[in-house]
């Protein structure tokens, strides 16, 4: 089989003007090329979606993994009626949640602390301190959330979802994925105050009872 | 410590000459001031230097050097400071004016020097970190264990390069400039203004990548090597990191 | 309205004022936030959080998923069109073995001979090629740039004059440097290996280049820093 040359040519060098539906089409006729140039547009959103629900590099590697063999297999069933990424990252979270749901992952939880009493802490200490949110270090704050509430805020505010469609796929109602978020906020903003007072050793100790 | 003294040269202009006579009353004047004290020795000298050509070259075995831009316009003036007393400072500084800082043995010694802000510097050291700031001339910068951070810079021409450490720079992107900045085993940021115009080349084999949100026309762009344009792409950005990751920021 | 409760009705609030909360509530959290700089800066902070999460960094899995994935496929399409029944497991031994090699772009697959083949000779140049973690590559030493034999006699040059200087550093000077070389080294061969799979591929060229003024940056820091 001669396949050099063939074999050489970069990802990267496939015709950047082929859309993701001519290359889905293509791909469902077995074209590897064409296949290859949807895993090199889309790998590292695929992976970074798996990487924030799971917080864990392997296992995000292996269930993205599984995420592009899955879409190989389906993808002549794409039919272009809905943006290729959007298709895809239901497949993706779909996967995901299947895993999760394997591992009997609970993502109805609760919150431990009391949040009134959380609350109360920071009215006291708040500051008008100038901040902004790190990306980085919001990505960071991310993989510390408990799972339900990390999987409400990946689904919502990372990937853009509704409440309605979060609540259709993880099975549970509307108003438990609005309160898991809105705890999933407050939560990401205790963290990421916590790294910035860390970092500016803020007086916050001296005024916290 | 060597001292070169050039011949007169009669085809200098006078204000030439009197620049160098000043600059060689200067270095007599301002001695090298050594202080000893129980724990620490300290050392400083200070150079007249033509603030168009002043340069600078600094080798250190282990430290800090931190270099800073737009004190004295015509002054490089070094500061340092060892802890014990096993290394020894030569500064020297050659016909053409350039200053040079070498350091032999073992001990650690850190620098902080002033520098006019138009000076070229090279400096090198092994083990610790440097540290450039408010420079507008030629700056290279190279660490093989530690971190290099380069801020405020106007200059042209960037090379900062660690193995093992982090490489960051800020400063402005000049169109005809050429900054590179690499790491072997550290992450690598660069934060630029937001219309800065530079061709970009980025290479990070297993760490990844964040383009900070800057548009760019895409020339070629896998996990592993982006290369693109931004604006009209004349400076030319050339970043790498072997083991690390690379991070844009825009300036405000 | 309480703080606790306008905190407690913040996310509704962002999220769309007239699909989760009322106007009439939205105006009173309105009023109070306008009075009350804790849950205004509460407000700010979650806002911030919420448009971040938008903007947040890719994360960038290792090369070899690609690898993976494209060996599991085909060794899928190979068992759908020829009687290779043992390729199915192609994540273990056999993905291994094919992990040799890198794109690969057939696009008549279909011919089962044809993938039988290609199977055979990928398992013997797995077998007697480099393969499976230890990424050996001292012994083989074909050239893979073009300017790579003149690369290595540069360094080669450098590496004695500095060897010749080593006796005399001391023991920690010489384990640093030790391992600094080793671990550029070991890079190096892990990119070659890469290369030499796919010896065409721009970017492993240009990170074996890296890695190779990288070494030599090592030298010359040790000249200039007279050893």
């Amino acid at each position: 089989m001669t396949t050099d040359g063939m074999n050489n040519a970069a990802p990267t060098s496939l015709p950047a003007s082929l859309s993701d539906y001519e290359l889905t089409q293509a791909s469902g006729r077995g074209d590897m090329k064409a296949f290859e140039t949807i895993y090199e547009r889309h790998h590292r959103r695929v992976y970074s979606l798996c990487l924030r629900m799971v917080a864990n590099a392997t296992e995000a590697e292996d269930l993205a993994q599984e995420v592009f063999i899955q879409l190989f297999r389906k993808i002549g069933s794409f039919r272009g009626e809905s943006a290729f990424t959007t298709w895809l990252h239901r497949l993706t979270v779909n996967h995901v949640l299947m895993h999760f749901r394997k591992r009997g992952v609970r993502l109805e939880k609760t919150t431990e602390e009391g949040e009134i009493g959380e609350i109360q802490d920071y009215l006291q200490s708040a500051a008008d301190r100038p901040r902004f949110v790190d990306r980085i270090a919001l990505d960071k704050a991310i993989s510390e959330l408990p799972p339900g509430y990390r999987t409400v805020f990946v689904l919502h505010d990372v990937e853009g979802f509704e409440h309605e469609e979060v609540a259709d796929m993880l099975g549970v109602s509307v108003g438990t994925s609005k309160s898991q978020l809105h705890k999933a906020r407050m939560r990401l903003r205790e963290l990421l105050n916590k790294k910035t007072d860390k970092k500016t050793e803020t007086k916050k100790t001296e005024s916290k009872k | 410590m060597v001292k070169e003294i050039p011949a007169p040269n009669a085809a200098l202009p006078f204000k030439s000459i009197r620049k160098f006579l000043s600059a060689l009353a200067i270095s007599f004047a301002v001695t090298t001031a050594m202080t000893h004290s129980a724990s620490a020795q300290t050392f400083s000298r200070t150079f007249a230097v033509a603030p168009e050509t002043s340069e600078l070259e600094v080798v250190n075995q282990a430290g800090t050097i931190k270099v800073t831009g737009g004190g004295h316009a015509a002054r490089i003036v070094v500061n340092a400071r060892q802890n014990d007393n096993t290394a020894k400072v030569d500064a020297t500084q050659n016909a053409q004016g350039k200053v040079k800082i070498e350091v032999t043995g073992q001990g650690a010694v850190d620098f902080e020097i002033t520098v006019p802000a138009s000076s070229n510097v090279d400096l090198l050291c092994y083990k610790g970190a440097i540290t450039v700031a408010n420079l507008g001339g030629a700056v290279r910068a190279r660490v093989t264990d530690g971190n290099i951070q380069i801020t405020g810079l106007r200059s042209a021409r960037v090379e900062a390069h660690s193995t093992k450490g982090n490489v960051s720079f800020s400063g402005e992107v000049l169109p005809s400039g050429s900054y590179t900045l690499k790491s072997f085993s550290g992450r690598v940021d660069a934060t630029l203004p937001a219309n800065a115009d530079f061709r970009l080349s980025a290479a990070s084999f297993r760490g990844g990548m964040d383009l900070g949100g800057f548009q760019m026309k895409f020339d070629r762009q896998t996990h592993q090597l982006v290369e693109a344009s931004h604006g009209a792409g004349r400076a030319s950005i050339s970043l790498w990191t072997q083991e690390g990751s690379i991070h844009l920021h825009r300036k405000p | 309205m309480e703080c606790h409760a306008v905190i407690n009705s913040l996310s509704d609030y962002l999220d769309g004022q007239n699909v989760w909360i009322s106007d009439d509530e939205a105006k009173q959290i309105e009023t109070h936030l306008t009075n009350c700089p804790t849950c205004q800066n509460f407000k700010l902070e979650l806002n911030e959080i919420k448009i971040a999460a938008r903007e947040l960094p890719l994360h960038t899995p290792p090369r070899a998923m690609w690898t993976r994935i494209a060996n599991q496929i085909e060794a899928e399409i190979a068992a759908e069109n020829g009687p290779l029944r043992h390729a199915q497991n192609a994540s273990g031994w056999w993905g291994w073995l094919r992990s040799r090699r890198f794109t690969f772009s057939l696009p008549q697959l279909a011919g089962g001979a044809a993938v039988a083949v290609a199977l055979i000779v990928a398992a013997i140049s797995g077998i007697f090629g480099p393969h499976s973690g230890t990424l050996n590559l001292s012994g083989v030493q074909t050239a893979l740039l073009p300017e790579e034999d003149e690369i290595k006699a540069d360094l080669e040059r450098r590496l004695n004059a500095v060897n010749a200087r080593k006796a005399q550093w001391d023991a920690q000077r010489r384990a640093e440097f030790e391992q600094h070389m080793t671990r550029i080294d070991e890079s190096l061969k892990r990119c070659r290996y890469m290369l030499g799979d796919n010896p065409k591929d721009a970017i492993q060229q240009q990170m074996v280049r890296a890695l190779y003024t990288e070494k030599r940056q090592l030298l010359e820091d040790v000249e200039r820093l007279r050893w």
